[in-house]
């Protein structure tokens, strides 16, 4: 049903539809003159296409940005409309009401981003086997619920202590320069590599490169899994908790008292 | 005997802020019959609004049970938010606000509540109907006006047809045409659907007209509870005689010296006389006037609600 409220609202505004996919295409375009800086470092790359490899980045990257900053935005929308006070009176579990008003957000901006995706893969075509497509889809799910564990766990802040927006700044800011999606994480120094790591989008966005192009990686590949889905369980478990907490909270003192 | 759908013991609930504490709720005890439009009443701060939120799962109380249809409501809170319905007091904002009226009301129904979808659409064109609704189910709920809103939120309490509902000032920004439309809606509404209904209000009219027993809270504690017939008959008169005139001393102690008189109470350019057989006074007050060739404006005012809701604040009961 979210889904179906974000499609209406879409179709409703079809102006800012439009300046999306622009901002989109901008986007992955600016990227693209990245292609010098990253050509000098091809060979710790190790990508079988570096357009491919720079499309992916250009992507995923505003992409899962955004499940950070929705949840955010709409906890702090339910919060100021009252909605929130609604949705707790319904037996739906916010954890799970948040996470699908999320999950459809992205499911609109995958069709925006839709081009630069095909046009990755298209790039991509001549390496490319089913089982790499199969296997870089399934670390891009799993990359994004990671991401969403993050935005939820923000959102749960919001709930808790209202005003938490410089955090966002911080988790984007971090995940904008450490995921590799803008800079490749080979050309910088290791120890930056392994704080990368605990950015969830890192191994993920990673090992969807290297099964789609080949790109090499900065662990080995089953450590790499290890990681995509610790992180996952980890986060997820983080996020329950912290949306538990605000969950207490609101039932003590009432969320008009937040 | 009526069947008891919530039942209540013990429940206390205060609030701390910045080391002040404030005891919201103290100690209440009471139960709802079902079916039944119960009116929570009383002045700002009484506590009506921790009681409905605590009701509706929003709030938990320090102390006290509650039990509603068998469900442990303090322990089962999910399987008790399966059967309620909730409209707050920050309707005017309470929905995604790019959406029509009707679009806000299937996207809450359907995604809170497991309903059919077409069931719902039915139930929202018949109640929209109902409240003179209609031609507005297609404007985007920013567009509404503030009593529109306020139906849009009041109708999204109701079209799943919970078997408990909680209203918290439903008609507070309704004007006096929608408001008299959503009562008579309301009562018929809830009545055939025995939706047990638990409304707070400032309005003493609307608690009236509607309200099958009424609650009346002050300070946290429950003053009265009875029906709205029961609640006047606290009052020591029933009807009040409006004189445009400000009388003399002789004449007052004439109208004392009629049986019915409770009391007589003057104000500048008036005169309230308090009675308890409105026919009886009138007589004997019209004689009495025309004897002393006054012809004042006479109004008569039955005693209402308001009347014995100022009574029990004013004596702090």
């Amino acid at each position: 049903m979210s889904l179906w409220m974000n499609i209406t609202l879409l179709r409703r505004y079809n102006l800012n539809f439009i300046f999306w996919v622009i901002y989109a295409a901008i986007n992955a375009t600016l990227m693209l003159l990245f292609i010098p800086l990253y050509s000098a470092s091809i060979s710790a790359i190790g990508t079988k296409s570096m357009i491919s490899f720079i499309l992916i980045g250009a992507a995923m990257l505003p992409l899962l940005e955004e499940t950070v900053s929705s949840v955010a935005g709409d906890a702090n929308f339910q919060l100021w409309s009252g909605v929130i006070n609604y949705s707790f009176t319904t037996p739906i579990s916010r954890y799970i009401y948040f996470s699908l008003n999320n999950i459809s957000e992205v499911v609109i901006s995958l069709v925006v981003y839709s081009p630069i995706y095909l046009a990755a893969i298209l790039f991509a075509f001549s390496y490319l086997t089913p089982l790499g497509l199969l296997l870089s889809l399934v670390c891009f799910a799993i990359g994004f619920l990671s991401m969403l564990q993050l935005g939820l766990m923000l959102g749960a802040g919001i709930l808790l202590f209202r005003k938490v927006h410089a955090l966002e700044g911080i988790i984007i800011l971090f995940v904008t320069f450490l995921s590799g999606a803008f800079i490749p994480l080979q050309v910088l120094p290791s120890s930056i590599n392994y704080a990368a790591l605990f950015v969830p989008l890192t191994s993920s966005l990673y090992l969807v490169r290297y099964y789609l192009i080949g790109s090499s990686l900065i662990a080995p590949v089953y450590l790499m899994w290890i990681i995509t889905l610790s992180e996952l369980i980890v986060f997820a478990v983080i996020a329950k908790f912290i949306f538990a907490a605000a969950e207490k909270k609101a039932e003590k003192i009432g969320f008009n008292y937040i | 005997m009526e069947n008891v759908a919530v039942r209540i013991r013990n429940l206390s609930k205060r609030y701390e802020n910045g080391g002040k504490v404030t005891k919201a709720l103290k100690n209440i005890n009471l139960d709802i019959r079902e079916g039944e439009i119960l009116g929570v009443l009383g002045p700002n701060g009484a506590g009506k609004t921790t009681l409905i939120n605590i009701l509706a799962t929003l709030l938990i109380p320090d102390k006290g049970t509650i039990n509603a249809f068998g469900i442990d409501v303090l322990k089962e809170p999910n399987k008790f938010r399966e059967i309620i319905g909730y409209a707050g007091q920050d309707s005017e904002k309470s929905a995604y606000y790019r959406l029509t009226a009707f679009e806000t009301l299937v996207y809450f129904s359907y995604t809170f509540r497991d309903v059919k979808k077409e069931d719902i659409e039915k139930e929202i064109k018949y109640i929209s109907k109902r409240i003179g609704f209609s031609r507005k189910l297609n404007s985007q709920f920013s567009t509404l006006s503030g009593g529109e809103k306020q139906a849009t939120v009041i109708m999204r309490a109701l079209v799943h047809k919970p078997r408990l509902c909680f209203l918290d000032e439903p008609s507070k920004s309704l004007d006096p045409i929608t408001a008299k439309k959503f009562r008579a809606f309301l009562k018929d509404f809830v009545r055939k659907d025995k939706i047990t209904t638990i409304i707070t209000t400032h309005n003493m009219s609307e608690a009236e007209e509607i309200c099958d027993r009424i609650v009346l809270i002050n300070k946290g504690r429950i003053k009265f509870i009875g029906t709205p017939l029961e609640f006047k008959n606290i009052m020591d008169y029933t009807d009040k005689i409006i004189l445009d005139i400000h009388l003399n001393k002789l004449l007052i102690s004439k109208f004392k010296k009629i049986p019915s008189v409770v009391r007589i109470k003057q104000t500048i350019g008036s005169t309230v006389i308090y009675t308890n057989k409105a026919n009886l006074s009138l007589l004997a007050l019209t004689s009495i006037l025309k004897n002393e060739n006054l012809e004042p404006k006479i109004t008569v005012k039955s005693a209402t609600v308001e009347d014995a809701f100022i009574k029990v604040m004013e004596n702090g009961k």
